[in-house]
């Protein structure tokens, strides 16, 4: 549990940005209405470079602060993946009910 | 209990040149480690292979005589302190014990100019406040091992001489690797002193050695 919350202190930094690229998808979903299934995958692509981008920039400004998280036992890698798959179901979470309910 | 850690058969290139090639450090509970060298003779690199951040061409990084990669995977073994602050600013401080599962009354005891500080905000403390928090940290924490790159930076000699003395007390619980610059303090603490040049570790017993090796020049300091 004190693991998650360490790295979910870690993901606040970012979360507004992420958040905000989500919101930009579904507001693409809203304005494309019924033909948004054909910017369906370049949306989610959209998602996930935004995802690599965001990650490779908040590790290059706060690379020392990292330390602090591998002092914990908490790597790298592990901050990618939880931080990864948050945003992705948080994505997903949203998505998946815009599109049905167009 | 009596932990051990040892460094063997380090080999790190870049390109055509070689960085570290005839590596041998061991620590124990109980002791304190100096590592000297002057800039770019890869301390900083011979520390970042042992806590794994750094792949070298050949390494044996063993913890009691097991073979561990990637130790800073493991915060129970060893613990690093980076030469530049690595505690995120805006973190209170009693959120900082609280991670490392540390007791703030300790450290107030310690150290007592932090008492009204525990809700304060870690960016808000001076350099040298800052640097006493995160050797604390790492070195008084739940670990086997704590290696410090150049602890003593932003320090005014007050806290040099008070960092020794919890430096020393607290080795009686855990091995520490220390690095810096200032040799005299690293002499003063360490129970055995390892210079590192051309590559090589080589044993340090007084001053002297370190003049013969070209690390300091003693004549200068008796002009």
């Amino acid at each position: 549990m004190k693991t998650f919350r360490i790295i979910f202190r870690f993901y606040i930094n970012v979360f507004l940005a992420n958040l905000l690229v989500t919101f930009s998808c579904l507001g693409l979903l809203k304005f494309y209405g019924l033909k948004s299934h054909k910017i369906l995958s370049a949306l989610v692509w959209y998602k996930l470079i935004t995802i690599a981008l965001i990650l490779y920039l908040c590790f290059h400004y706060k690379m020392k602060e990292l330390y602090y998280y591998q002092n914990l036992g908490i790597t790298k890698t592990a901050l990618i993946i939880y931080w990864t798959v948050f945003d992705l179901s948080l994505f997903f979470l949203l998505f998946i009910p815009t599109y049905c309910y167009l | 209990m009596i932990h051990s850690l040892k460094v063997e058969s380090v080999e790190l290139s870049f390109g055509e040149k070689k960085v570290l090639s005839d590596i041998f450090i061991k620590c124990s509970t109980h002791e304190i480690i100096g590592l000297l060298g002057r800039n770019g003779q890869g301390k900083t690199c011979l520390i970042k292979v042992i806590l794994g951040n750094l792949r070298a061409n050949n390494s044996f990084i063993s913890f009691d005589e097991t073979k561990v990669v990637n130790s800073l995977k493991y915060p129970n073994l060893i613990r690093y302190l980076p030469q530049f602050n690595f505690i995120p600013a805006n973190l209170k401080l009693k959120t900082v014990f609280e991670d490392f599962g540390m007791d703030y009354e300790d450290f107030t005891m310690k150290f007592p100019e932090f008492e009204m500080n525990q809700t304060s905000r870690v960016g808000y403390l001076s350099g040298g406040q800052r640097r006493i928090l995160e050797i604390y940290i790492i070195s008084k924490s739940a670990t086997r091992f704590a290696l410090l790159d150049e602890p003593f930076t932003h320090l005014n000699p007050l806290q040099i001489e008070k960092i020794k003395d919890f430096l020393i007390e607290e080795k009686s619980n855990k091995g520490i690797i220390i690095t810096d610059h200032m040799y005299q303090h690293i002499l003063d603490i360490s129970n055995i002193t390892y210079l590192l040049k051309d590559g090589k570790t080589h044993l340090i017993k007084t001053e002297l050695d370190l003049d013969r090796l070209g690390y300091i020049n003693l004549a200068w300091y008796h002009l």
